[in-house]
């Protein structure tokens, strides 16, 4: 279980990390493949990640993949779109940097999810 | 890990597993059986995708798609029927299998647009990548222009995703939305059917519902798609970590009773106030997401937020869900948004969002009543509609009684099925509120549409006269959907042809012209949606008369300046099968008009023609 979330990990960091880059240029096909997948998982991955999946597991029960993928792509959603909406009403419209910047907000909420402590064991069972 | 979460499957069968120690060798489930199923599952994604890809578009008659079809097709829907009835017989869920089996039926029932025509289907996707557009070209927003940009969210990350990715031409995405959507829906409706069900069977299954029955048609690239996947993981989201009554019940006589009534009805829900044993900084966070959720929806569409208003209220009233704070704030700030952010849009149509509270009889008559005319072919679709609605609803009440003598979840279902009803009481929302109440109870209804055919525990097997009568039901699903989703096809897709057609309006009209369409279905403002002044002649609702289909009215329009005029198949097909005016009025006012020496055909193909007014100064 702790390697599926280290994977998970890896594999958003490596995608934030290939998206601020390529959020301003980059080849055609792998810009948008990589952007957009970015912006459907990256943002909100992190902050399932730094808010500690593997005690919500514990305290919520056991079955929770589909709800967590689920919760993933919809708050990656939310995040971009709540982005780019505020950014039209201060009229500061720069979609690259929006999306670089939620690239470096995801990999620090990646990063300060490792340095969290591990799973308490205090939480009841559902 | 596993893809369900039911009452059943916390059984200390399932726990065993969960720890490591193999299952008991009777509930295995043999692995060529499981081979055998996935071939089958590949064999009939294949076949259907081949058989779709074999339509030619031109064949698609009055009733749609369906008449346009080869027998793989059929072929491939019942193999698929199979498939998914066959893994859930199965002794225990494999949910690679199940996964694999619904996929398969979204891509063969629900990908039929973007393999048949390869374009984005319905007018309104066109103009939905032109708003796109014009945010993501100027970084503005102009509610002047008309309501969506006063519900920017879905368009600002459009357009985001756009500029930031470098795809400008978002076509693509468009057309092969309707696919994207239900498979971007697949993981949340699971989660959500795994907290309305006791059964692994009954989650599966009431999603393979879902899709069989989902004829709407909204999942194109649209706001309320995006809205509406975000409400069922917001909804699921809220089922799981916050758990139980949100006040101690039994404070007064009142709350007390009305426990007993709730645990007598659905003795699953629980009896005490809420709690998951979270900690606050976890229960915090998820708060925080829940709440992002709701703002993203509140920001990108009209009524999903008060749908969302609507069944947390419901939820809250019969302990489903212990957190206090976020529904109301759903509907303050869904009213808040409305008076304050929207403020351009309802000052124009204050008559019209006032009006129309408490005005049920209207509102039924603009859903129902407008809406069955026009065609002999379209009147039975929109009837085809309505009687596979009362069949998903009869078999709901059903399950209802069935699932509360078994003594197994039914009430959460329900009360998210029926509270957004009562949005009836506030307008008709242009006609489409029936289409979009179905759309929100949907994922609730299949959880009860599904239980009288399931076994009593997951222990027990399908069986035989389960699992023909699923298949039966699934046959008699998709055949229906085909017809209520596909049924209009005519009239909501479009040929590369016309698209051409507008490429040539574009082309030719300078900006600031004054643009045409005869009715109001054409596929147009994808791009330049504010450099021009577009103007519909006929709306695409049935009317007995086409009183403004004459040259004299589109001279007046012309004026001085001169202007563009966009005639096409789809808008003689729309007029066609929902009566708008006298059968070949659009031919007929073509050719009378054609004959004004101010008329002059600047561009046509098989699908359509596109015309130049000359303005009163210039044919002088």
């Amino acid at each position: 279980m702790a390697n599926n979330y280290l994977l998970a990990r890896a594999s958003l960091a490596g995608i934030a990390l290939a998206a601020a880059p390529l959020a301003y240029s980059g080849p055609g096909a792998i810009r948008a493949i990589v952007v957009g997948l970015f912006l459907l998982t990256g943002p909100g991955g992190a902050f399932i990640l730094f808010i500690g999946v593997e005690r919500m597991q514990t305290a919520l029960g056991n079955r929770l993949a589909p709800l967590l993928l689920s919760l993933t792509m919809a708050l990656s959603l939310a995040i971009a779109a709540l982005s780019a909406t505020i950014m039209l009403y201060v009229h500061w419209w720069n979609p690259s940097f929006a999306a670089a910047a939620l690239a470096f907000l995801s990999l620090g909420l990646l990063a300060l999810g490792i340095r969290k402590p591990g799973p308490r064991r205090t939480y009841s069972a559902e | 890990m596993s893809l369900t979460g039911s009452v059943d499957d916390s059984s200390p069968v399932t726990l065993v597993q969960r720890d490591g120690v193999p299952r008991r060798a009777r509930d295995r489930v043999p692995r060529s059986r499981c081979i055998a199923l996935a071939l089958i599952a590949l064999v009939a994604v294949v076949l259907g995708v081949n058989a779709l890809s074999e339509v030619d578009a031109r064949n698609i008659g009055e009733f749609g798609l369906i008449g346009a079809l080869p027998t793989g097709y059929f072929v491939a829907v019942g193999l698929s029927l199979v498939g998914f009835v066959g893994s859930l017989a199965l002794k225990r869920d494999v949910p690679a299998l199940l996964g694999l089996q619904v996929l398969v039926l979204i891509v063969i029932l629900h990908g039929a647009d973007p393999i048949v025509h390869g374009l984005p289907r319905l007018e309104a996707s066109y103009r939905h990548l032109g708003i796109a557009d014009y945010i993501a070209q100027s970084g503005q927003l102009d509610p002047t222009i008309d309501a969506y940009f006063s519900w920017p969210g879905f368009f600002a990350l459009l357009a985001m995703f756009s500029e930031a990715s470098g795809l400008h031409d978002l076509t693509a995405i468009a057309t092969w939305a309707p696919l994207g959507v239900n498979v971007l829906l697949m993981l949340p409706l699971l989660a959500l059917a795994s907290r309305l069900t006791s059964q692994w069977r009954q989650a599966w299954a009431a999603i393979w519902v879902f899709y069989l029955a989902s004829w709407v048609g909204q999942d194109y690239l649209s706001p309320q798609s995006y809205a509406f996947i975000l409400m069922i993981v917001l909804v699921a989201s809220l089922m799981t970590a916050f758990v139980g009554w949100a006040r101690p019940v039994a404070r007064n006589k009142f709350t007390s009773r009305w426990r007993s009534w709730v645990a007598f009805l659905d003795p699953t829900i629980p009896r005490f106030p809420g709690g998951t044993g979270l900690s606050k900084s976890a229960g915090a966070s998820l708060t925080v997401a829940c709440a992002v959720l709701v703002v993203a929806i509140t920001a990108s569409h009209q009524l999903t937020p008060f749908a969302v208003f609507t069944v947390g209220v419901a939820l809250l009233a019969i302990g489903r869900i212990s957190i206090r704070f976020l529904v109301p704030f759903a509907g303050i700030l869904a009213f808040v948004w409305l008076v304050v952010v929207a403020e351009p849009y309802w000052s124009g149509h204050i008559n019209q969002l006032l009006g129309s509270i408490g005005a049920v009889n209207s509102t039924v008559s603009k859903a129902f009543i407008s809406r069955i005319s026009g065609s002999e072919a379209h009147v039975l679709v929109v009837a085809a509609r309505l009687v596979e609605s009362g069949l998903i609803i009869v078999l709901a009440v059903i399950g209802m009684v069935v699932a509360h003598k078994r003594r197994t979840p039914w009430l959460t279902a329900t009360a998210g099925a029926f509270a957004p009803i009562s949005l009836f009481l506030l307008q008709p929302y242009g006609g489409e509120l029936f289409l979009r109440l179905y759309m929100f109870a949907l994922p609730f209804a299949a959880c009860l549409v599904v239980v009288a055919f399931m076994p009593k525990s997951t222990r027990q097997s399908l069986g035989w006269v389960r699992a023909t009568a699923l298949v039966v039901l699934g046959g008699l699903l998709a055949t229906t959907t085909l017809i209520t989703r596909y049924g209009n096809d005519r009239m909501e897709n479009f040929t590369t042809d016309e698209i051409s057609v507008i490429d040539e309006l574009y082309d030719k009209a300078p900006e600031g012209s004054i643009v045409i369409e005869a009715l109001h279905n054409t596929p147009w403002r994808f791009q330049q949606y504010a450099a021009y002044k577009y103007i519909t002649l006929l709306p695409a609702q049935a009317q007995p008369v086409a009183s403004r289909l004459t040259c004299d009215t589109v001279n007046k329009i012309a004026g001085h300046a001169g202007a563009y005029l966009v005639v096409t198949k789809s808008q003689q097909d729309a007029a066609d099968a929902l009566g708008v005016g006298p059968a070949g009025s659009i031919p007929d006012f073509l050719s009378d008009c054609s004959k004004d020496p101010k008329w002059s055909a600047v561009y046509q193909n098989g699908d359509g023609v596109l015309f130049h007014i000359e303005g009163e100064n210039l044919g002088k």
